[in-house]
């Protein structure tokens, strides 16, 4: 566990591009909050408390992308990598939808009652705050362990055949299924799961579910992969 | 222990390795040795995990080696390495935490000695100062083998010789098997206790490197003279000038006469006798 939480420290603090790219899209969305605050925020603009999930998108990039081969450089057991990997996804999930969530209580909620003003979060958007706050904390941290772990396992296979498959398999999807009633209706159905279930338990548990057996599946690559 | 069976690693039409077998048993430094292209880097990165074989097997003591399932035991390490842009002092004390066998305090030490500069981040310093700080994760490693690619690439003179003094103060304090691929031939001889030589994927010669003193070396002479003094002894290579030929030999020493000279075959000479465009003859 030591070892895997020193993977999580090495690994967050060596994300230099993440961090600039994330601090640049902050300072984006501050000065974004001053345009729109002198016009008394009627224009719609999305809230400050989504910024910081660029950083983990990155993070779920740029890890398998960059970091994996410096980690078996210096000589880290593979396990030991997927271990440090998925708990800096879950710490980060965690921190980021309380960020969220605290954004949402204060600055939109003080926005909010500006009259004809238009705060966009998503917490409103996908329906989780309609289930309460602490389930839309936790509606929001499953969705984002899910969205991290989808990213790390698809930049992790794309050096194997098998990643190219699933890139046109997920670019195949797209194009056949939305111009296609029942097809589209089977793709709403996924996103209805792990995005806008009314049952906020069942989102929950699908994403987190869905989350295990990704990662679960990405070890294989991982240890299959070259240096 | 590391043990090659019938290796065989193709990259396409190309063949790395070709039925490579090989047994390693006895701590130590071992020198490895071919030209560009004989597949030393493809066999030190099977014999990590960090490719697979094309069919064969690699054991690191007794546990089969592949990407599945990387050896515990072995370190790695390439000149060229890319690593974390930290600055050093972070760099080996991550290194540290990532690595409980981690020798912190013999990393710094020896960082001291090649003057690396701990608050210097790993990109800022030269190609020279990079391989040593690689080299120095994986001297530090713990690890019960070491296998290093062209470990002093961009070394000056002067550090060349601290790297050698290093790898056997090293050894001396924790025995272990160390592989260094190489193609400065004499340097490595000071140091080497065994002498692998690969060409061509296969393996041509795994010896002592006594027995290189010992069964190496040249006979000069008329050609005629020559050619009798070293009938039915193994050639490994020849150059002619005018009337007079070299003959490189590895095989029982001969004593010379008043016809022609037996003198002492370089590590070099010998290895260019032996995997060079001349004649060429394996050696089991």
């Amino acid at each position: 566990m030591k070892t895997a939480l020193a993977v999580t420290k090495v690994n967050l603090k060596n994300q230099t591009v993440a961090w600039i790219i994330t601090a640049v899209c902050i300072l984006g969305g501050l000065s974004n909050y001053l345009i729109s605050g002198s016009d008394g925020f009627k224009n719609p603009f999305l809230s400050i408390g989504l910024y910081p999930w660029i950083f983990l998108i990155l993070l779920a990039i740029l890890t398998p992308a960059r970091n994996f081969r410096k980690f078996m450089n210096i000589n880290l057991k593979k396990n030991e990598y997927m271990k440090g990997c998925a708990i800096g996804y879950i710490l980060l999930a965690w921190l980021l939808s309380a960020i969220n969530l605290v954004c949402y209580m204060t600055i939109d909620a003080s926005i909010a009652k500006i009259p004809s003003s238009g705060i966009i979060n998503l917490l409103d958007i996908f329906g989780w705050a309609d289930h309460g706050l602490l389930l839309a904390f936790f509606q929001q941290f499953a969705f984002l362990l899910l969205l991290a772990v989808v990213l790390h396992s698809l930049i992790t296979i794309q050096t194997f055949w098998y990643g190219i498959v699933v890139d046109v398999v997920i670019i195949g999807i797209i194009v056949i299924f939305i111009p296609i009633a029942p097809l589209r209706a089977v793709l709403k159905d996924a996103f209805n799961l792990i995005i806008f279930h009314q049952n906020a338990a069942v989102q929950i548990v699908a994403c987190l579910a869905l989350s295990a057996i990704i990662y679960l599946l990405s070890i294989i690559p991982v240890r299959q992969k070259r240096i | 222990m590391i043990e090659f069976k019938n290796v065989i690693k193709d990259y396409g039409k190309s063949i790395a390795l070709n039925y490579f077998s090989l047994s390693i048993e006895q701590p130590g430094i071992y020198c490895l040795l071919g030209r560009n292209g004989a597949g030393k880097t493809t066999f030190l990165k099977t014999l990590s995990g960090h490719i697979n074989t094309t069919s064969g097997d690699i054991y690191v003591n007794g546990r089969a080696v592949s990407t599945l399932a990387m050896p515990e035991d072995v370190h790695f390490i390439e000149s060229n390495a890319s690593q974390f842009n930290m600055k050093l002092a972070d760099l080996f004390r991550a290194a540290d935490d990532l690595n409980p066998l981690f020798d912190y305090g013999f990393a710094l030490r020896n960082a001291e000695r090649f003057k690396l500069d701990l608050k210097k981040r790993y990109n800022q310093l030269s190609f020279g100062m990079k391989t040593m700080v690689n080299t120095l994760l994986g001297l530090s490693s713990g690890k019960e083998i070491l296998v290093l690619d062209e470990p002093v690439m961009g070394f000056d003179p002067v550090m060349r010789r601290t790297f050698y003094e290093l790898l056997q103060e090293s050894c001396t304090e924790r025995p272990k098997i160390v592989i260094v691929s190489t193609h400065l031939i004499d340097e490595m001889a000071q140091v080497a206790e065994k002498l692998i030589i690969i060409n061509k994927g296969e393996l041509v010669l795994y010896t002592d490197m006594n027995d290189i003193d010992e069964k190496a070396y040249c006979v000069t002479g008329p050609a005629d003279s020559v050619r009798k003094a070293t009938e039915g002894l193994r050639i490994i290579g020849e150059t002619k000038a005018g009337g007079f030929l070299s003959q490189y030999v590895y095989d029982n020493r001969i004593t010379g006469s008043d016809k022609y000279a037996v003198s002492a075959l370089g590590l070099q000479d010998f290895f260019i006798g032996l995997v060079g465009d001349g004649k060429e003859e394996n050696i089991r």
